[in-house]
């Protein structure tokens, strides 16, 4: 009992002073009990007043040389700063004792004691609260540290860490996971099971009003730890055991090439992949495949272009100027030697002179004959061109109006 | 007739000889019809297709790989440093970028690094520079740009190997001061070791 102050005034001290309280904490939380030169070094800048003040308050209390938080001061800071110290499996192990007994008292009560009943219910109720509770620091503990364990924030050597998960799994994480094992029937997860199925029965059966409310608050309790625990069990399962697996397999990849080091030259090797060269077709494939096919080879009507007369295609033809020769023979009448007229004139005009250019010159005469008046000689000539010899009657050509004008 | 990627996963995992690797439509479509080229490629080439779940490569039957013992030194190397440095070596190799520089500087003061001298492909900058291109070439990294890299999943096989040799010496050393499951590590000073084995140096091939 405090005698030097009342509640709040020990609380609000608790707050005023509260960062040298944690650390007060995470002391103990190391080394179990503070010693009495950590707590001179942490409280070195701390006031006498305030120092005589822990002591009377009654937050911490002497031990021999060390010093210790009173466990109630202990558990709420706990609470407070969430860092606890994982609880042996065997710390949770004594609940089991506590619930069978509890149990079979409130099982075996006889009937008419019902005030020693609602104790007992009530004690029961406040044991599962607290085995609940401790349960889920334990997993939040156990989690943080594993991760921690992961992360290497502390840059543990090598073995060190490894040691250290083993002893988690070991004595922590494993038998953890067996008293929250619902499948397990001698775990207690399945004990408070039993609990909740006879206090559901009571609830609605038990002869007496006050009891009944009792056992209804008691089946809520485990109800809802039932699913506390199966939540704890998978965070179990789901992150810390894997967890753990992970680090032991990193471990082993190291070790295994700590031990392939050790001789990389002459040890094994996985067989790898290698390119494969080989070739799908070889060099002379394509021939081969060619001679092959040609027994195939149907043979096509064959069409054959043949040139006959090759004649040259004038592109170039210049179109024939008729007027130009009516004008000009109109001029020079009368012609003695028309034909012989008609070569000078195409050598004359024509830039490629040629036989059918020729013979239209001559046909101007003949197309018009109303025009003109021939006059044959009798005589014969040679009309020479590029590949033709014309043999042509000498004839003269005069105008036809002239003599009419001369009558 | 033949898978949508047939070409391409013949030409990448016959060819090339490199990894196939999650996220690639040629992964997945080798993935979904498993049976029929595990087949293709035992009754074609005689060789075996190793698929896992994010990787998948053609195990080639020679037994002495140089490249193989040439990865397999790096990686053994790589890890010890990447563990030396307080971080976790699965995290690390599967979702970290390594820039050159580092990796570099991480094996250039390797207390490993007569075996890396050893080791012709890894023994001066020049050469893992080329070592390196090989690397990506086989798909076991992804170059990101001309700084840094990332591992693929292909790595995993390498790391499987590793644990596999740790079973193999805890099977046959049991009771000798070693305990099966990987945790008997206390051979930490391989140096020492190093200087009882000089022969191993002379088994450096091609």
């Amino acid at each position: 009992m405090i005698l030097k102050a009342d509640p709040d005034k020990v609380l609000r001290f608790l707050v005023e002073n509260f960062e040298l309280v944690r650390s007060l904490y995470l002391a103990q939380l190391e080394g179990n009990v503070i010693s009495r030169e950590q707590f001179n070094a942490l409280t070195k800048h701390t006031g006498d007043i305030s120092i005589n003040r822990l002591f009377e308050y009654k937050l911490l209390s002497e031990q021999y040389e060390d010093i210790r938080l009173n466990d109630p001061v202990r558990a709420f800071l706990a609470f407070l700063i969430s860092e606890f110290k994982p609880l042996l499996p065997s710390e949770l192990e004594k609940y089991r004792t506590s619930f069978v007994e509890l149990f079979t008292a409130v099982q075996e009560c006889p009937e008419g004691e019902q005030p020693i009943l609602l104790e007992q219910l009530q004690a029961l109720y406040d044991e599962v609260q607290r085995f609940l509770e401790n349960v889920e620091n334990n997993t939040g503990q156990l989690l943080r540290e594993t991760q921690h364990l992961k992360a290497n924030k502390d840059k543990m050597e090598y073995g060190e860490r490894i040691r250290r998960a083993r002893h988690l799994i070991e004595y922590y994480i494993t038998p953890l996971n067996n008293i929250l094992d619902l499948q397990h029937s001698e775990s207690i997860a399945s004990l408070l099971g039993q609990i909740s199925a006879y206090a559901n029965r009571e609830r609605l059966v038990h002869g007496y009003q006050l009891a009944r409310d009792r056992f209804g608050q008691l089946h809520e309790l485990l109800r809802g730890g039932n699913e506390r625990i199966l939540r704890q069990s998978r965070i179990l399962s789901r992150e810390l055991l894997p967890l753990i697996e992970r680090l032991q397999t990193e471990s082993e990849i190291l070790s295994g090439w700590l031990f392939f080091l050790e001789r990389p030259f002459r040890h094994e090797v996985p067989s790898f992949t290698t390119r494969s060269y080989r070739n799908f077709f070889g060099s002379s494939t394509g021939a081969n495949v060619a001679l092959f096919m040609e027994q195939f080879i149907q043979r096509v009507e064959a069409v054959i272009l043949q040139e006959e007369e090759i004649t040259a295609v004038d592109r170039h033809e210049v179109l024939f100027d008729r007027q130009l020769y009516v004008e000009s023979l109109q001029e020079q009448l009368p012609v003695h030697d028309f034909f012989e007229w008609c070569r000078e004139r195409l050598y004359q005009n024509e830039q490629r002179p040629s036989t059918e250019r020729f013979l239209k010159i001559c046909s101007i005469v003949f197309e018009d004959s109303e025009k003109y008046e021939t006059e044959f000689t009798g005589r014969r000539i040679e009309i020479e061109l590029e590949d033709f010899v014309f043999h042509v009657p000498e004839v003269k050509v005069s105008s036809k109006t002239k003599k009419d004008d001369v009558p | 007739m033949y898978p949508e990627y047939h070409r391409e996963i013949t030409e990448a995992l016959l060819m090339d000889a490199r990894f196939l690797v999650e996220g690639e439509p040629e992964f997945t479509c080798l993935r979904e019809n498993l049976d029929f080229y595990q087949q293709f490629f035992e009754a074609s080439f005689g060789l075996s297709l190793l698929c896992q779940s994010d990787y998948a490569f053609l195990q080639s039957a020679r037994d002495n790989d140089t490249l193989s013992r040439d990865i397999c030194i790096f990686l053994g190397v790589l890890c010890y440093e990447v563990d030396r440095e307080g971080k976790n070596i699965m995290e690390e190799l599967s979702f970290s970028t390594f820039a050159y520089e580092d990796v570099e500087r991480l094996l250039e003061l390797s207390s490993f690094r007569e075996v890396l001298e050893a080791t012709k492909s890894l023994r001066d900058a020049p050469s893992r520079r080329n070592f390196y291109h090989l690397l990506a070439r086989r798909r076991l990294i992804d170059k990101i740009d001309d700084e840094a890299f990332r591992f693929t999943p292909g790595h995993k096989y390498f790391l499987e190997f590793a644990r596999g040799v740790v079973q193999e010496m805890g099977e046959r050393e049991t009771g000798d001061g070693l305990s099966v499951g990987g945790v008997q590590t206390e051979v930490t000073d391989h140096s020492e070791i190093l200087k009882h084995d000089p022969g191993d140096k002379h088994g450096v091939e091609e």
